[in-house]
């Protein structure tokens, strides 16, 4: 309804290498629960006579679409935009969140780098403030010089807060 | 000055006392489970294992008791503690937030005391020296605070024992009257709980089967239904309810007996307790917001409960200290004044959330009602009773709605929620730490977004939030809030 009458503000878009992160990570979690409904499949025609192919088509199927199609989707609900003084993060396909931390309100700052996210030159934000709640918020996808820009950003504005 | 400070005092030997006497009753309560895991042996080897149990327990006891050691510097406390790998701490008194007392009621009886040195950082057990006697307690803590008067305002007052401390004027304190009365509003029928637990793990043991409840049933079953088991019907109520009533009290008084919160330099101290007895200091700087609670019951009464939120100290992530356990409204502005904190505006000067939230009550508790009465209904013969939820779900949302509310005033955010237990939430605009607009599925057809405002010290799994805004009041309170 009411749906996508969203962002008032333009967000910018994450880098398109963590589409490709996403689908990777996507492809690789999902490997094992496949492989074992088709053997749990295989096992059941053997022992218990039941039709071949329906269980593991099923999981087939979901492997495409969890690997194929959702990636895509939830990459294009991320989102961020730094303002005067706060980042602003979106994300989430079906539960969206939108996040605001002001500058000042940050305690530290990581840069984070995995194996799949070199091999696509995307890193982490990871912004860490004093909350119980959202005492970690992160911004997955950034191209890897951008997320340093960002990151001198907020601490300079840290540091003129905090003489 | 003081480059290498010798630790050289020991704890209390009262503290191994303390730790045998407090391990007492796990040792013989397990005796019947350990007595039935290992089967057939006979009651001597139980007790022989309980002995050595109890022997390496001591021991060990004893080994940290005499590898443990502590000293009191110009400027700092050292603690060295460890069997095998020692740890030297050093805390300088310049980090020291403030010093709690605890003492529990062995500890009473041993006349010592457990002392926490509480630092900035969120850390467990930073400085915790578990037990010295009182008078070392007040010691420790007059050094400590002498040398933070000094270094805060050169020509300090010099504090006086924890006596004459006490003896400030109280800004909040409560009679035996006070407790007994709020014991009565503390109704609770925990004690069962506790009886059924203890059945559990003892029902083997006692031979007497009249004394399980499903004969009673089945003798209610077969005996005749008339007025006789009416009248015992409302014995049992009669009973629960003197039960709860008791208990309630017992609780009240063993918790709040001798409740008493006084101002100090740095922040509020609070002493309360009958058998464990605790002297708590909340510093002022590190307190975030404050709460104030009430009760269905208690609210017609005017009785009021406040809680300060302040940064996690205790270890555990968030902490509530309880600054007035059994207020009237106007012993409860005073209090905040001390921590500049504005009295809530009355219920009229509160914005509602959207009437729309009302349906999404209705629509998620009624999906799950539709699915949980068949099952309930198919596999037991009473489920179907739970038809009578029904009617609640026209009336609680409406509730609910009716006691959802915020309002800002003067940089303070105020958020009221709660039908069975009322909650006003007081939070300067400068202790957010972080917003975040939550939208689910339903909520994003109905056009209802959550704010959810993350503070320090809150808890992780219930933070504040104001639930089902509309959508655009909801992203306007986003952006306004998070201009500090």
């Amino acid at each position: 309804m009411d749906d996508d009458s969203e962002p008032q503000v333009a967000l910018t878009a994450l880098d398109p290498g963590q589409k490709w992160v996403m689908r990777v990570r996507a492809l690789l979690t999902g490997l094992v629960p496949t492989a074992v409904s088709i053997a749990a499949d295989f096992v059941s025609e053997e022992q218990l006579g039941t039709p071949f192919g329906y269980l593991s088509g099923l999981a087939i199927a979901l492997y495409t679409v969890a690997a194929m199609g959702l990636p895509g989707r939830r990459f294009r609900r991320w989102g961020y935009q730094m303002g005067e003084g706060a980042i602003r993060i979106a994300c989430g396909l079906w539960v969206r969140r939108e996040t605001i931390v002001p500058f000042a309100r940050v305690q530290h700052i990581d840069v984070s780098r995995g194996p799949i996210e070199r091999a696509f030159g995307v890193a982490t934000l990871t912004l860490h403030t004093a909350g119980s709640y959202n005492s970690t918020v992160v911004l997955p996808g950034l191209a890897y010089d951008d997320a340093n820009i960002i990151r001198e950003t907020i601490r300079s504005h840290i540091r003129e807060d905090s003489p | 000055m003081s480059e290498t400070v010798a630790a050289d005092l020991r704890l209390h030997p009262a503290t191994l006392a303390i730790r045998a006497l407090e391990r007492l009753p796990e040792f013989v309560l397990g005796l019947p489970a350990a007595a039935y895991f290992i089967g057939d042996v006979g009651i001597g080897a139980v007790l022989a294992i309980a002995v050595v149990g109890l022997i390496g327990s001591f021991g060990y006891a004893l080994l940290y008791w005499s590898r443990f050691s502590y000293g009191l510097g110009e400027q700092q406390l050292v603690i060295e503690s460890g069997i095998l790998s020692r740890n030297r701490r050093t805390i300088p008194f310049d980090r020291i937030q403030d010093v709690s007392l605890e003492q529990k009621l062995l500890a009473r009886i041993f006349g010592v005391s457990i002392v926490r040195i509480e630092t900035g950082s969120s850390g467990n057990d930073e400085g915790k020296l578990d037990c010295v006697s009182r008078a070392e307690a007040d010691r420790l803590r007059d050094v400590i605070r002498r040398y933070r008067a000094e270094a805060a305002g050169g020509a300090a007052q010099p504090p006086e024992a924890g006596e004459a401390r006490a003896e400030a004027p109280a800004l909040f304190a409560m009679n035996i009257g006070r407790v007994l009365l709020a014991g009565l509003f503390n109704f609770s029928l925990v004690f069962l709980a506790i009886i059924g637990a203890a059945w559990q793990y003892l029902g083997n043991y006692v031979p007497v089967r009249y004394l399980d409840p499903e004969l009673w049933i089945e003798d209610e079953r077969v005996g005749p239904i008339g007025s006789l088991s009416l009248a015992a019907a409302l014995a049992l109520l009669l009973v629960l309810v003197l039960i709860g009533m008791i208990t309630g009290v017992a609780r009240t008084l063993a918790r709040d007996y001798g409740f008493r919160l006084t101002r100090t330099e740095s922040g509020l101290r609070r002493l309360r307790g009958l058998f464990t007895h605790t002297d708590v200091v909340i510093p002022l700087r590190r307190i975030q917001a404050a709460i104030i609670s009430t009760g269905i019951v208690r609210r017609h009464f005017g009785w009021h409960e406040l809680a300060l939120q302040s940064l996690g100290s205790d270890g555990s992530d968030g902490t509530h200290h309880v600054a007035a356990a059994f207020a009237r409204a106007g012993e409860i502005g005073p209090i905040l004044d001390e921590i500049d904190l504005p009295l809530p505006p009355g219920a009229d000067a509160f914005e509602r959330v959207s009437p729309r939230s009302m349906w999404r009550s209705r629509i998620e508790a009624g999906a799950v009602l539709a699915v949980a009465i068949p099952v309930a209904g198919y596999i037991w013969p009473f489920g179907w009773l739970l038809l009578a939820l029904v009617p609640l779900l026209a009336i609680v949302p409406v509730l609910q709605f009716r006691a959802h509310g915020h309002c800002e005033q003067g940089g303070v955010i105020f958020v009221r929620h709660g039908v069975r237990r009322p909650k006003i939430v007081i939070l300067p605009r400068a202790k957010i730490q972080s917003l975040t607009l939550r939208r689910n599925l339903l909520q994003r057809a109905l056009g209802l977004a959550s704010l959810i405002v993350g503070t320090a010290g809150g808890s992780r799994a219930s933070p504040l939030k104001i639930d089902d805004l509309d959508n655009d009041i909801a992203h306007r309170l986003l952006v306004d809030w998070s201009n500090g």
